[in-house]
Parts: C-alpha cells; sequence; structure tokens
C-alpha cells in the first residue's frame, strides 16, 4: 500500500512541475496552455535524439531542455503579437490549436513509437523502513520543489518578477509605465518551455512515453493546477504529487484500478466547483 | 430608411441556402458518382459533420468551450453496439435516436458543472470528461467487440449507397432543425448568452437553463452521429473517441465556424477529404492536422470562422450589409426638435392616467451596497411613479450604475427594500425580475450582434404576461418609433449608435412596469440624442413602463424627464423637477467642484 | 517644440468616432486643463495619445517627435505617463512595489514619494487596502517614479472626496513649475482652473471653448453652458444636419 503509493511519486512529482507551469503561466502570461506538455515531449525527444548519438546525459539534458524554451518561445511569440489584447479564452484556444499542430510535427520529426529515454539514477534506490524510494523519485521531486520555490522567489524577490506581477494584474497598465509586456511574455514561454522538458524528460523514462502519451501529460498538470485554483504554486505542487501518490495507491484495488486516472478528475471537477461558488456572472459589470 | 429593406429578406434567405448547396452539392454528387470508396469517405465526411453541428450548438452558438463531443460520439456508438448485442429486432432508426437521447441524462456531467464554471474552468472540465470517457470505454470495452458481434443495417440502408443518402437526409433534417430553433427565442437565447450572459438575464433569459439545452442538444446531435459511425463500420475502436480527437474536432469547428450548417459539411469534408487529397501528392495525411492547427489560429485572429467569413464576404458582394445608417440623418422638417415634443407631452391626451391607488412603479426603500469598506449606496429611497419619466443623475462614481444592478438583480447582498407595483422582488434573481416587471438597457453595447433586429427584439420580449404575441405592425411602429434600423438587419452590421436605439427599443417592447435606462445617450451625436429625448419622453404615454433615466448629458435629462433625482457618494442629494435640480446649489457644486459659485 | 501636441487628431471607439479632429497644445511648464461632460470624449483623447486605442487620424507629437504610430512602450520611453481613470493600482502589489514597477531608479522613487509624504508610512501595505486618495496620490507618484516628460492625468478627483481633491490639485501646479507638462482631465471644473493656465472645454468629442484659466473661471456662466448643455447651450451648437 505505501510503496505503490510512493511508486507513484515519480509520475506525482511530474504532475507537479508541470502544474506549477501551468500556474506561472495562467498568471503571468494569461494563457491555459494546452500546448505545455507537448512543448515539454519535444524537448525530452530532442534529449533522447542526441543522447542516442553519444553524447553526455548533461549535453543532452541542454539541448532537450534549449529546443523546448526554443519551441515555446516561438509560440510565445505568435501569442504576443496577435492575440496580446485577446481574452484568456481565446489564447487559451490558440493554444488548443498550437497543441494540434505541435503533435502532429512531433509525429512527423519522432515519429509515434515510444523513445528510449535515459534515466538519470536508473533503478537505484534507498530503502525506508520497507519501502523502496527510487532516486529518480527523489530526484523529480525535489526538482519540483525548486522550482516552486525558485519561482516564488523570482516574482516575488526580483525587478523582472515584480513587473510581470504587475503585467499579470493590469496589462494594459504594465505597458503605460513602460514594462515590455511582449519581450516578457515571450520570456515567461520559453523559461515554461524549459521547465516542462526538464519535467517530462524525468518521467519519461517510467511511462509510456511516445510523444501523444506525454502530450497529454497535461491533463492531469491541469488537474493538480485545479488544486492550487490557478493561483497557487505550492497547492499545484501538493496536488500534482497527491494525485501521483492517489494513482499509485489506486493500482492496490482491483475494482478501481483501471480507473486510476479517473479519481483525480474527480478531485478536480469538485475543487473547481467550489473554487467558484461565488462568481454569478460572466463580467463584473 | 426601413421600407425598402423588408425586400431584403429573401436575398438573406439566399445567402443561408447558397453555400449550403455550394459545399453539400459536390459532396453528395462526390458519394453519388464516385467508387464504393468514394461512398464510404463521403458517409464518414457528413458523419463528422454531424458532430461539426454538435460543436455549431455548444460552442459556435453558445459560447462555451467543449472538448468532449467526440466522447459524446463514443458514447453514442456504445449505445448503438448494445443494441446490436442485445436487442437486435430493434428498428435501426430507433436505435440511433435512442442513442442520442442516452446523451441527454450523460450531458449533465458536463453541463452542471457548467452552471458554474466558464471560459477555460469549463475547458478543463470538458477535457476531463473526455478522458474519463476514454478510460470507461477503454475499460468496458465496447458491446460486442470481443464476440465480433457487429451493427447490422436493415435492408434498405445495406449499401453504401443507400446509407450515405440516409446519413445525408440526417444532416438535414438536424440542420433544418437547428435553423428553425434558430428562429425560435431558445435559439437566440443561446446567442444571448455566448455574447454576454448578463445580456441574457436582462433579456428574461434564465442563463443556467440555456446552457443545460445547449449541451443537452449538442450532446444528443454528437450521440446520434457516433450511432451512425458504428452503424457504418459495424463495429468502432476507441481511438477514434480519445480526448486528441475532441480536440482536433473543436478546432477544425473554430476554423470553419461549424454554428453554420456549410461550415459543418466543411468540416467533414476537411476532415475526411483533405487526407485523402494529401495522400495521392503523396503528402503524408497528418499534415492536414497541421492545416487544421494554423487554420484555427488564423481564423481565431480574424475573429471569423471560415463559413462565417465567406457569408461576411457574399453580404457585402449582396449589399444586405451596409453600414452607416446613422449619418445618413433626417432631413430637419419630419422630426420636431426634441424640447418642443417634450414640452407638447404634457398635454398629450393619450397619456396614462395617474396612479390611483398612489402605488410606485418603482419603490427603493432604505437600499444600501457596500463593497469593503466602500459604502456604493447609502441609504437611498425614490420613487418612479406610473407614466413618468424620472431621471437619475450624478457625477462619476456616485452609485448609479451600482443602483441599476442593484434594482436589476445584478448584484447580491444589498439592504433595504426594492419593490416594482408595490410586490416586494428582492428575493427574485435577475432574469426572475425582468419578469416581474422591470428591464434595463446597459451602458456598455450589450446588444446581441449574431441576431438580426427583429429576432433581437423578438427575444426580448418573452413569454411573461402574455406579450410574447407582438404583430409584425406593432413591432415595425415600435421600431420606427425608436428610428430603428430595418428589422432583418443583423445587429452586427448595424452601428453602435443605432444599437442603442434597438436596446432601448427591446427593453420597452415587453411593456414591463418600469424601464431602467443606463445612459442611452452615450456615444450618440447631437442630433440623435435629441431625437432620442423624445421617443424616451414619450415611453410611459405610449407604451405604458415609467422610465428611471440614468444620463450625464443634462440637455436628454431636460428634454426627457418630469422628475430628477441626484446622486453624490451614495446618497440622494436633490430631487425634484430637472430645471430646479439643476440649478441647485448643491448639484451644481456636486457637478462643477464646491468652489464654483454659480 | 516641447510638450504635447496633438493636430487634428480623430479617434474612434467600437466603430464610431469619438473625438473629431481635435487640436490641442500642452507645453511643458504648465499645466493644461482639459474640461467636459461624460461622454465628451475626454478619456478616449488620453487613451489614443498613450496609445491604449489607436488613432483614425490626425498627429501626436512628443517635444517635437512625431509619436502618432509608436507602441504604448515607446511612447512611456519618450516621456509620457498616463495616469488612468479609475485608480489602477497593482492592488496585490505593496505601494513600494507599485512604485519599482516604474521608477528607473531608487532617487526616481524618492522623488516621486516626496510630493506624496502621506505614502511613506503606507510603503509595504498591499495597495489595494488604501484609501481612494491615497490610491489616487499612489497612482500619480507611480507615474512620476518614471521621471516623465509629459503626465497625463485622467479625472484624478472622480470618487474622492473634495478635501483629497484640494489636496492633489497643487501637486500638479508645483510639477509644472518644475518643468513638466500636465495635462489634467477634469469634471471638476473649479479646482483644476485653480491651478490650471490653458484650460479648454471639450463636448461631443469637439473642443468648443479655449482660453487662460481665469478668465474661464471668471466667467462660470459661460462655462456651464458648454459644460452642462443645458439651457442657452442648446442654441449654441452647431447642428449635427
Amino acid at each position: 500500500m505505501i510503496q505503490s503509493g510512493v511508486a507513484g511519486l515519480v509520475a506525482g512529482g511530474a504532475y507537479a512541475m508541470l502544474a506549477v507551469v501551468v500556474v506561472l503561466m495562467f498568471r503571468m502570461v494569461r494563457v491555459l496552455n494546452f500546448s505545455l506538455a507537448a512543448i515539454g515531449a519535444f524537448g525530452t525527444f530532442t534529449m533522447s535524439a542526441v543522447y542516442a548519438h553519444d553524447q553526455s546525459y548533461l549535453v543532452a539534458t541542454l539541448a532537450g531542455v534549449g529546443a523546448a524554451a526554443g519551441v515555446a518561445a516561438l509560440l510565445g511569440a505568435v501569442m504576443a503579437l496577435w492575440f496580446a489584447d485577446a481574452r484568456i479564452e481565446t489564447r487559451s484556444t490558440v493554444a488548443i490549436a498550437m497543441l494540434i499542430g505541435l503533435l502532429m510535427i512531433g509525429y512527423r520529426v519522432f515519429g509515434d513509437q515510444p523513445r528510449n529515454v535515459p534515466s538519470l539514477f536508473g533503478s537505484h534506490g534507498i530503502k525506508i523502513s520497507g519501502v523502496v524510494v527510487t532516486h529518480d523519485a527523489i530526484a523529480i521531486v525535489v526538482a519540483t520543489i525548486l522550482v516552486a520555490v525558485g519561482l516564488s522567489v523570482f516574482l516575488g524577490r526580483t525587478r523582472v518578477g515584480l513587473r510581470l506581477r504587475a503585467l499579470s494584474e493590469r496589462p494594459q497598465t504594465a505597458e503605460l509605465l513602460g514594462v515590455p509586456a511582449r519581450w516578457l511574455a515571450i520570456a515567461v514561454w520559453a523559461a515554461a518551455g524549459a521547465i516542462t522538458a526538464l519535467g517530462t524528460q524525468m518521467v519519461a523514462p517510467t511511462r509510456a512515453n511516445a510523444f501523444a502519451d506525454l502530450s497529454l501529460l497535461i491533463i492531469p498538470a491541469f488537474a493538480a493546477a485545479a488544486i492550487g485554483l490557478f493561483r497557487s504554486f505550492y497547492l499545484a505542487l501538493a496536488g500534482g504529487i497527491g494525485i501521483g501518490i492517489l494513482e499509485g495507491i489506486a493500482t492496490n484495488y482491483s475494482s478501481i484500478a483501471p480507473y486510476q486516472s479517473v479519481v483525480p478528475l474527480v478531485v478536480v471537477v469538485l475543487m473547481l466547483m467550489w473554487s467558484q461558488r461565488q462568481e454569478v456572472w460572466d463580467v463584473a459589470r | 430608411m426601413s421600407r425598402a429593406s423588408v425586400l431584403r429578406s429573401p436575398r438573406e434567405a439566399l445567402l443561408g441556402l447558397g453555400p449550403v448547396v455550394a459545399v453539400g452539392l459536390p459532396l453528395v454528387l462526390a458519394g453519388t458518382l464516385l467508387s464504393p470508396y468514394g461512398k464510404f469517405l463521403g458517409t464518414t465526411a457528413l458523419v463528422l459533420a454531424i458532430v461539426g453541428l454538435s460543436l455549431g450548438v455548444v460552442t459556435g452558438r453558445t459560447g462555451m468551450i467543449s472538448l468532449c463531443q467526440m466522447g459524446f460520439a463514443g458514447l453514442g456508438a456504445w449505445v448503438m453496439l448494445w443494441f446490436a448485442t442485445h436487442a437486435s429486432g430493434a428498428p435501426f432508426l430507433l436505435a440511433v435516436l435512442v442513442s442520442g437521447l442516452a446523451m441527454l441524462p450523460v450531458s449533465l456531467l458536463v453541463s452542471l458543472p457548467a452552471l458554474r464554471l466558464r471560459g477555460v474552468n469549463l475547458a478543463v472540465i470538458t477535457l476531463a470528461f473526455a478522458l474519463t470517457v476514454q478510460i470507461v470505454l477503454s475499460v468496458n470495452d465496447f458491446p460486442g467487440n470481443s464476440d465480433g458481434v457487429t451493427v447490422t443495417r436493415p435492408s434498405w440502408l445495406e449499401t453504401d449507397g443507400s446509407f450515405l443518402w440516409a446519413c445525408a437526409g440526417i444532416f438535414v433534417v438536424i440542420a433544418v432543425g437547428l435553423a428553425v430553433l434558430d428562429r425560435t427565442r431558445l435559439g437566440a437565447s443561446w446567442r444571448a448568452v455566448r455574447h454576454s450572459e448578463r445580456a441574457a438575464a436582462a433579456l428574461g433569459r434564465s442563463v443556467a437553463r440555456v446552457k443545460l439545452s445547449s449541451f443537452a442538444l449538442s450532446a444528443f446531435i454528437a450521440g446520434i452521429a457516433g450511432a451512425l459511425l458504428a452503424a457504418q463500420l459495424g463495429s468502432v475502436e476507441i481511438e477514434t473517441f480519445v480526448p486528441l480527437t475532441s480536440l482536433t474536432a473543436f478546432a477544425i469547428a473554430i476554423m470553419v465556424a461549424a454554428q453554420y450548417p456549410e461550415g459543418a459539411l466543411l468540416a467533414g469534408a476537411l476532415g475526411v477529404f483533405l487526407p485523402e487529397l494529401f495522400q495521392s501528392w503523396n503528402i503524408p495525411q497528418d499534415y492536414t492536422n497541421l492545416l487544421f492547427a494554423v487554420g484555427a489560429i488564423v481564423g481565431l485572429k480574424g475573429g471569423l470562422g471560415g463559413a462565417e467569413a465567406i457569408r461576411d464576404g457574399l453580404r457585402r458582394l449582396i449589399g444586405a450589409n451596409e453600414r452607416p445608417l446613422l449619418l445618413d440623418a433626417p432631413d430637419g422638417g419630419a422630426i420636431a426638435p426634441a424640447a418642443a415634443v417634450a414640452a407638447d407631452r404634457h398635454d398629450d391626451p393619450r397619456g396614462p392616467a395617474p396612479a390611483k391607488d398612489g402605488t410606485a412603479a418603482l419603490e427603493i426603500r432604505g437600499l444600501s451596497v457596500t463593497y469593503g469598506s466602500v459604502k456604493a449606496l447609502d441609504d437611498v429611497s425614490l420613487r418612479v411613479e406610473p407614466g413618468t419619466v424620472t431621471a437619475l443623475i450624478g457625477p462619476n462614481g456616485a452609485g448609479k450604475s451600482t443602483l441599476v444592478d442593484t434594482v436589476t438583480g445584478f448584484i447580491r447582498g444589498y439592504s433595504g427594500e426594492i419593490l416594482v407595483d408595490g410586490h416586494a422582488i428582492d428575493g427574485l434573481l435577475a432574469h426572475q425580475r425582468v419578469r416581474a416587471g422591470v428591464r434595463r438597457s446597459f451602458q456598455q453595447d450589450r446588444t446581441i450582434p449574431d441576431l438580426t433586429v427583429e429576432q433581437y427584439l423578438r427575444l426580448a420580449l418573452g413569454s411573461h404576461r402574455g406579450s410574447a404575441r407582438m404583430s409584425a405592425a406593432e413591432l415595425q411602429e415600435l421600431l420606427d418609433f425608436f428610428d430603428c434600423p430595418p428589422q432583418h438587419r443583423r445587429l452586427s452590421g448595424v452601428d453602435v449608435a443605432s444599437r442603442r436605439l434597438v436596446e432601448a427599443a427591446a427593453a420597452v417592447a415587453a411593456r414591463p412596469s418600469v424601464v431602467l435606462l443606463d445612459e442611452p445617450a452615450a456615444g450618440l451625436p447631437a442630433a440623435e440624442s435629441e431625437r432620442l429625448a423624445a421617443s424616451i419622453a414619450q415611453i410611459p404615454a405610449r407604451f405604458g413602463p415609467a422610465v428611471l433615466l440614468i444620463e450625464h448629458d443634462m440637455e436628454l435629462v431636460v428634454a426627457a424627464a418630469t422628475q430628477a433625482v441626484v446622486l453624490d457618494f451614495g446618497k440622494v442629494i436633490a430631487s425634484g423637477s430637472p430645471a430646479t435640480v439643476l440649478s441647485d446649489s448643491v448639484v451644481v457644486s456636486a457637478y462643477l467642484g464646491d468652489e464654483v459659485s454659480v | 517644440m516641447s510638450g504635447l501636441r496633438l493636430t487634428a487628431l480623430c479617434v474612434p471607439r467600437v466603430g464610431f468616432t469619438i473625438v473629431r479632429e481635435v487640436d490641442l497644445h500642452a507645453p511643458a511648464g504648465e499645466v493644461t486643463v482639459l474640461l467636459g461632460p461624460n461622454g465628451a470624449g475626454k478619456t478616449t483623447l488620453l487613451e489614443a495619445v498613450s496609445g491604449l486605442i489607436p488613432s483614425n487620424g490626425g498627429k501626436i507629437e512628443l517635444d517635437g517627435v512625431d509619436i502618432t504610430r509608436a507602441s504604448r512602450v515607446r511612447r512611456a520611453r519618450a516621456g509620457l505617463a498616463h495616469v488612468e481613470q479609475g485608480r489602477t493600482v497593482f492592488a496585490e502589489l505593496t505601494t513600494q512595489e507599485n512604485l519599482r514597477v516604474a521608477a528607473i531608479d531608487d532617487d526616481a522613487e524618492r522623488a516621486a514619494l516626496a510630493h506624496f509624504p502621506e505614502l511613506e508610512q503606507r510603503l509595504h501595505v498591499a495597495a489595494g487596502l488604501l484609501s481612494g486618495g491615497e490610491q489616487q496620490m499612489l497612482v500619480i507618484a507611480r507615474a512620476l517614479a518614471s521621471r516623465p516628460s509629459m503626465l497625463l492625468v485622467d479625472e484624478a478627483s472622480s470618487g474622492l472626496a473634495p478635501v483629497i481633491v484640494r489636496r492633489l490639485m497643487p501637486v500638479f501646479r508645483q510639477l509644472a513649475d518644475d518643468g513638466i507638462g500636465v495635462l489634467l482631465v477634469e469634471q471638476f471644473a473649479a479646482l483644476a482652473l485653480g491651478i490650471g493656465d490653458q484650460g479648454h472645454v471639450l463636448n461631443r468629442g469637439q473642443i468648443r471653448l479655449s482660453g487662460p484659466c481665469e478668465e474661464l473661471a471668471a466667467e462660470p456662466a459661460r462655462l456651464r453652458e458648454a459644460y452642462l448643455g443645458a439651457g442657452q447651450a442648446l442654441a449654441d451648437l452647431p447642428s449635427a444636419t
């Protein structure tokens, strides 16, 4: 039981990392980015391809992260140039179209077969009172926590972070004060792509990792982000890890095991409905 | 300026039919003349077109992002296969119909959350539902799949050709059904909700009911599409109904504007024939998806989907869209100066008798609204007597709009009492207050661009107080009275100033007890606002409702109102006749600042 | 050619021309007051100047440089600062953070604060929790922190008690005396005219009345006509046909 919960940690860590980025983009660049995991998959497959050419893990990772950041920056530029003042619904719909385009390109470039994505630590792990925790699980959870803390500090303490927060609250007013909205938005997209590539790369060795499979990681990531009400990094983090553990535990019960991925979705619906319980109208006035 | 335009309505009708024929005919011809494979593809295209119609309801018309339509189709196919396995004797068309009907309760799983969630949150829910369907269907598999049971079509539908025609027939029935619905208040309500939920509620429609019906109908249509697909293929696989196909269907629907039948047909044709075409050119089929992605983004950028853009172009071509209405202004003479009309009205023998029992049309008692620590309204009491126009004036931020929002039910949690014709309406929701006899217009333009002037007015009429019926002559009289654009013109092709007139006409149309007009003259040029003043002054005599006029334009107030109430910092600081109130030093200082001694 | 100069500026809004061929000069070192009733087009005019909405005719020059087609950010960097209507603080940011979004350096932040010592004690409070008057001071200080050469202020007095408005107005005078150009859009005529140099009344998209502020203030009847538009003003307005 505990072991199966722990087995869900790697997946949970990846959900959490993606969820944190979903929250970042929702807050800072006003988009629910459906294409996020596909961007990550792009990076992961680049990494795998570079690794296959006898490059070191580090070089391959840098290549993957760079590729993802590049793709994301490109998409971010489309968004910043064409949909700068558009509503979040429109921007998110654009992201859906981007997902479909990326899936096609990913399929063309990388094929539809799962890839051999190298794992950093293999199957090694440490044993804590009878329960095995893999190094991979520890690595991804730690990395996710670092990302969440790092983003909080960055937004809270730096001048660029401050300007981003201003931009997220009143984009037009921030622009009137000379904040370069477009460039900052593109930078956020690039950073989001890079972090996501790290997350998908770390989870890819442990599960079905065809391009489309990795792209659909966005659904549990949305679920986790919804637990943070698309606002809180730390709740999204906890939500992602919680969903991973829940999925792991669900494998223990034969009656619900097949539906393990549905469990978090029910949680999401309830969370969203609770969070929106007071909103009555579509616009304030 | 309005008569000639009536003749234009057949043109509009032609406009609707033309593209359907243009897209549909080649499709059917292809299916009839071509090889069996061609017919097979044509059938698939029609089924996808039906999915397109379903998205046209929920997304195209109602404006809700639905990413689970193929999920509904998958469940429809499941029901169809259940019939094949467990009740193979059931009539074919009945089984198809039941497959669609079975989706009505299922749609509640998505539409009930939709009552609270909108926009991107709703998108997440629908995507989650699509994934749930995938998981449930992969665990349980389709009935009969393991035993090799397939859907057998009845003898009259056995050939590819006959089944193609049957699908075409079903497509036409649904498309025509939707076209008929579009002319009803329900159809108009969907488009109202798409544009603005507040506007829909202010027109007396329950936003909840509108959303539920939209999801239910779209799930029904998608379920039928799934059943047809099962019937075409004999058996289906889960891969057809995964979230990804729902997402792609959504993107295509956005690209082609699937709320139009030709858009839906185009969606089906693109989804089936384009990959074939690519293959024949030795281009990998999946490049079509890139095309759909780019197409959707371009469509979103332009704000128009394919079919919409085509219609817009055609309209321009045949001149059903000419815009500047307002500026070909009257050549004097015909319309009396506002002040003169306003003065005349006091002698108008048709004026309503003063209320016998002293009941106000609208009475507000001790109304207070607090936002955080700010008192937006502070113990406001006022009466609007039947048969009068009362102006509510005051500087920016005085609380005028808050008062309108509170009276009409858009702000909950106030203290005080609001009575209409002596009946308290405090417990009622916004759309219920409309039915109780309070109407409003909005400061910003909230007319529904997808509707014609007539459709908008009929939507506003609603079904309460037996006013649902309004003869064409009465409608025309109302439109003429407010100088509205011709009734068959779509509001999207009408300038903003004229839309304000239409909105005012709609508020009056149902003859409520009281109409709250929120800055109706904002943005109107001088001559127009003078004419509007004259019209407003006559509303009580001509149509019955008392008027509470919120306005900044003092000329308009003087010309239209017999009473004025001045609000400043959420409190009533003066009331009386407009002339008295405007010369009151307190009022002048509220407007010009403290230190002007006028 | 210092200051802001508008030549035959036309601005549309939702398909309707709201501002028509307005010529206006707001020189550096002066407070230019733009009065007019609601819906006259004052806010639309300012938004076109700062680039929030596009203009469709005419020219906008700042210190002799044509900025008619420049982006919002470039206009801001050229020295334009626009204090929008409705106290647009970043509510979730503290007072100090609000200033820092715009401040080009610490000196600019300090200089901006010097005009509003009241804000000193509120530096670490979320701007959303400030009173209306404090919020208005903050948005003005924030605009100043970018060291503008031209300050556009849209209805600083809206929804504020007269005592606060009396506190704010002298600041604009001081800024002009320091060499900044100020274009003050107001609904409250008296206080603005009291500190302004040139005054203009905008009504229905066009300038109806111009003159030195002293003269305008001395002729309240004319002002009221152009402003409230009631009574005699009806006859003065050119016919729209």
